[in-house]
């Protein structure tokens, strides 16, 4: 773990808290960007804190509050101005002032944490390392935020289907088992490879009671509820048992899974729930991810509140619809298909396939021909050697057995022409050619070889 | 009389025969009628009668095999099964196999009367040997054994270009939507981009040309390997009508009447129309030496000496540096009572090859004859001294044939095929395969350009170059190839495809390759049966594998 560093070209930063997570990593990730640094601190494999180089606590914080209406652009300034007078951090002031409660302020370094590990998520390029280290910095009272729920809730906020290999599902979507090839194997390599990271203890049993729940009718929120996990690990199991084939998602009878909002990432339902129209109003930025709206601890009246900006249009519908992914896929098998009809009925074309090559079948064929002929000849010469003649069809060849069904048919298709006299046979194949063949010569066959040797004989002259 | 439709033969004018051989020849003729008539009589010792005299009268003639007799009794011992006559049908079986043991015919009636029996019987595929003992059976074998190498890299490569779009043509159509959208609605952008991937399909051997106008597409989004593999099948299309063509040639003269009577001969089989097909030869190459040489010896081997002296001589007028030549002429004046001029034909043997062991001992027989036996003496110890056991074997072999033919004459058979190849050729309509090669180095051309201009995508399992969704279990087990172009490996891809493409494009090649001219064979969808239980196989072996290899996620993503 020592060693953990190098460029996300090479390793996707979504693994490397993968395997922070399944090592119970405690340390700081650092990755560079081109134009930023920004630092994730990890605790036990959970994400407590994180901080940018281009970007401080009290900006991302302040842009977190301000976009939220709980603070006023005009109050942070102000407890800016004193933070850099020597006032005190500005976190501190603003629970010393009343601005916000402790819980709200937790919420919001929490998110503030989540916004930049989410930022980081979505480089192309940069390095990383991780310094390992016992100690780690971050504010008392944060929830450490599990690593799947970085995931999970970052591929939906991104509507990006490249940070897990596909978009996770959503908590209405109904799963089905696909085949169980042998369950408890794939479970346990799934526990192997995937669950440490995901912070288990007992990967294997987990896997299990969310696979014996699948049963095509319930869905992932409800899953998650039976298993007693969250949803964001729940979701990110079953991406990745459907990765593995183990599960598929039931279309059809399933409505398209509503997926959250742009930057509107809802805690979990054990957290606090979002509840303010402002929040899906929450400024595009990653890093200004909506809190869930606490009520301020103050009696005083609260601050002027920040006009929200006008909420951004999701990502999918600003893009213009592109090919479906199935398509090239069905190019292929038309490729697969035409090529076969193409050269099943004349097998030859594989190897002679274009225009210019026609004298060449021709030729070839002719050759094919000429091995086709031997076989009958020799068939029609055995037969006529057992009964004295030829026989009157080629089928008459097939009967006896000395030809093959195939023997009956030409080089191209198409079943040889035959004809028979007393002393030879014709075959005519259907691309025109053809041969004619006779007992003439044939000493096996010829009865009047036999007459013509005895002619032949030298007399025998007896002398007296 | 076996020989190729194309070819335009001569009037073949037969081999001449004296009347002591057709005596013999029509002599095989009513031993064949009385062995069938023993057979039908189911009477054992008549066909052993017949058939001893059949092997005689052959051996005579210096041929020992009778194929045509053999396919007969063969033939008539499947007959007898099919009619119940199973002792008439071994005892055809028995006479098939001795009047022919190089045949496969006999073993393939054998599993046919097996099987009428209702027993089950290797003895076809036991005859597969016999493959190797036909130089014909040999040649059509390799060449159908090259093409259907040749169609299954073929085929390979159709489905790798196939299984390349499938993975990474979501690129090259989403490439091609990209230009197109910006300036017309979508229905149009589908049209127009199945249009331009698919046109080629309206040409002439569309799916052909579809093939490798999508290995040009696909090239910018391949890796390397996958551009080597792409490039392959571009070559290898191109190749592929040359190489055809070669075999086309080869296997057109192998199957020419002419190659068949020379094989029929070397092999020592006596078929009934061998003097025939021998004429056939004479008439496509009478002037040539070979042809002659190797007549001679044929007429050597029937013992027509006069006509073998001619032949001889003929040979010699050609290539008087012919030892073996001037070695027969001795041989046929020998036989012709002529001693003196047998030795001094023997004495230009030695002349042409000092070193020709039959030779001296010719000559040593020849001068005992003339009883001069001090220089007959003389001219054995020669002989010893040159090769001593031979001429022992020699010295055995005398008291029957007194003198020694080499018969190297049958050993010009390469000679005599690369003579009819030529002569053939000359007359016969060349096909333009010449009109292959622009294409294939076109093919290959395209691919070099493409290859410097379009840099290669680094090989890596981690790069997914779209967000298609990886293929179930099921997919990955029964498509080949494509979980390892998915993980960029390309020649395993490769590899993946052979085996099934193979046994796919066995079948087909069947049907497309030069046919084995075999007779009573038990099975003819043999090739159906093996690509089905080879692609059960096959398909089972990949389940079971798929099975016990670990679940493979990428961390980052499905693969």
């Amino acid at each position: 773990m020592d060693n953990l560093e190098g460029r996300i070209e090479e390793r996707r930063l979504s693994e490397v808290l993968l395997l922070l997570a399944r090592q119970r990593g405690r340390g700081i990730l650092t990755v560079q960007g081109d134009q930023e640094i920004i630092g994730l601190s990890i605790l036990d494999g959970q994400l407590v804190s994180a901080d940018a180089l281009n970007q401080s606590l009290e900006e991302g914080l302040g842009r977190i509050l301000t976009g939220s209406g709980l603070v006023s652009a005009e109050v942070l300034a102000n407890l800016g101005a004193e933070h850099h007078a020597g006032g005190g951090r500005v976190v501190d002031l603003l629970l010393e002032r009343n601005y916000i409660g402790r819980d709200t302020l937790n919420a919001a370094l929490r998110d503030h944490a989540y916004g930049l590990c989410v930022q980081v998520l979505g480089w192309k390029r940069g390095e990383y390392k991780f310094y390992r280290g016992d100690e780690v910095a971050f504010e008392e009272g944060v929830a450490p935020i599990p690593i799947e729920e970085v995931l999970v809730r970052a591929a939906d906020e991104l509507a990006s289907a490249e940070l897990l290999g596909a978009l996770p599902p959503s908590t209405e979507e109904v799963f089905e088992q696909v085949d169980l090839l042998d369950a408890s194997m794939a479970a346990e390599t799934l526990g192997e490879l995937l669950s440490p990271g995901l912070t288990s203890t007992e990967p294997g049993e987990e896997i299990h009671s969310l696979l014996d729940r699948v049963d095509g009718s319930r869905t992932v929120g409800l899953l998650a509820r039976d298993a007693g996990m969250s949803d964001h690990r729940a979701r990110l199991l079953l991406l990745r048992m459907e990765q593995a084939d183990l599960l598929r998602r039931r279309q059809g009878d399933v409505p398209p899974s509503p997926r959250r909002p742009a930057f509107s990432a809802a805690p979990p339902a054990d957290e606090a729930k979002p509840s303010s129209p402002a929040l899906a109003a929450a400024p595009p930025s990653p890093v200004t991810v909506p809190l869930p709206v606490i009520e301020p601890q103050s009696e005083e009246p609260p601050p002027p509140v920040a006009k929200p900006a006008p909420a951004p249009l999701p990502i999918r519908e600003r893009q213009r619809i592109g090919p479906p992914p199935w398509l090239a896929r069905l190019l292929a098998a038309g490729l697969l298909v035409a090529a076969a009809v193409y050269c099943l009925p004349a097998p030859w074309r594989i190897y002679l396939p274009f225009p210019w090559h026609a004298d060449l079948r021709q030729a070839f064929d002719t050759e094919r021909q000429a091995g086709i002929f031997l076989q009958v000849d020799r068939a029609a010469r055995t037969f006529f050697l057992l009964e004295g003649r030829f026989p009157e069809s080629l089928a008459e060849l097939e009967q006896v057995g000395l030809l093959p069904r195939r023997g009956l048919f030409a080089a191209r298709g198409g079943e040889l022409g035959y004809s028979a006299t007393a002393t030879s046979f014709s075959l005519q194949a259907p691309a025109g050619a053809s041969r004619t063949e006779g007992i003439g010569g044939n000493f096996l066959l010829d009865p009047e070889f036999q007459a013509r040797a005895a002619r032949e004989e030298p007399p025998l002259v007896l002398l007296d | 009389m076996a020989g190729v439709a194309a070819e335009a033969p001569p009037e073949p004018g037969e081999l001449e025969l004296t009347p002591q051989v057709r005596s013999e020849l029509a002599g095989l003729q009513e031993s064949w009628l009385d062995w069938l008539s023993a057979l039908y009589q189911e009477d054992a010792e008549g066909t052993d009668l017949a058939l001893a005299e059949m092997q005689s009268g052959a051996a005579r003639m210096g041929l020992r095999r009778l194929p045509d007799l053999s396919l007969g009794a063969a033939a008539r011992a499947v007959g007898a099964a099919d009619e119940g006559v199973l002792e008439q049908a071994e005892l055809a079986l028995a006479a098939a196999e001795r009047l022919d043991p190089g045949l496969a015919e006999p073993e393939f009636a054998r599993a046919l009367v097996a099987r009428a029996r209702g027993e089950r019987s290797l003895a076809a595929l036991v005859a597969l040997r016999h493959i190797v003992g036909s130089s014909l059976l040999t040649r059509l074998t390799l060449a159908n054994f090259g093409l259907w190498m040749l169609a299954t890299l073929l085929v390979a490569g159709v489905v790798f270009v196939a299984v390349i779009m499938a993975t990474r043509g979501q690129q090259l159509v989403a490439r091609l939507f990209g230009w197109l959208d910006p300036h017309m609605p979508s229905w149009a952008c589908y049209i127009l981009t199945l249009l331009l991937l698919l046109w080629p399909l309206l040409l002439p051997a569309g799916p052909m040309v579809l093939i490798v106008y999508w290995a040009i597409l696909l090239w910018g989004h391949g890796a390397r390997f996958e551009r080597w593999v792409l490039a392959g099948l571009l070559l290898l299309l191109g190749l592929a009508p040359l190489l055809v063509n070669e075999q086309r040639k080869r296997l057109g003269v192998s199957l020419s009447t002419a190659a068949l009577a020379i094989e029929d001969v070397r092999a020592g089989r006596l078929s009934g129309t061998l003097f025939g097909d021998l004429g056939v030869l004479r008439a496509i190459l009478p002037e040539s030496p070979s042809v002659r040489h190797l007549l001679a010896d044929v007429q050597v081997m029937l013992g027509q000496w006069p006509l073998a002296r001619d032949l001889y001589m003929q040979v010699l007028d050609e290539e008087p540096e012919n030892s073996a030549a001037w070695l027969g002429a001795g041989v046929s004046f020998f036989h012709l009572g002529d001693f003196e001029r047998a030795i001094g034909l023997l004495q230009q043997a030695l002349v042409a090859d000092p070193g020709n062991a039959a030779a001296h001992f010719n000559l040593s027989q020849a001068y005992s004859e003339l009883l001069r036996f001090d220089e007959s003496a003389r001219a054995l110890r020669d002989a010893q001294r040159l090769a001593p056991q031979t001429v022992s074997r020699w010295i055995r072999e005398a008291a029957e044939s007194r003198v020694i033919a080499t018969g190297e004459g049958l050993e010009r058979t390469a000679q005599i095929r690369r003579q009819i190849g030529a002569a053939w050729r000359s007359g016969e309509v060349k096909p333009s395969w010449y009109l292959s090669l622009p294409p294939a180095v076109l093919f290959v051309a395209i691919a070099m350009v493409l290859h410097l201009l379009v840099p290669a995508k680094k090989s890596s399992a981690r790069d997914q170059p779209d967000a298609v969704p990886a293929p179930n279990r099921w997919a990955r087990t029964f498509l080949p190839g494509y979980a390892e172009v998915e993980a960029r490996r390309p020649v395993a891809a490769f590899a993946a495809l052979l085996v099934p493409c193979a046994l796919v494009a066995l079948p087909l090649v069947v049907r497309s390759a030069f046919r084995l001219p075999w007779l009573l064979v038990p099975a003819s969808q043999l090739s159906w049966w093996v690509t089905g239980v080879g692609l059960v196989l096959w398909a089972l072996v990949r389940f079971l594998r798929q099975k016990r290899r670990p679940v493979r996620i990428s961390m980052a993503g499905a693969k």
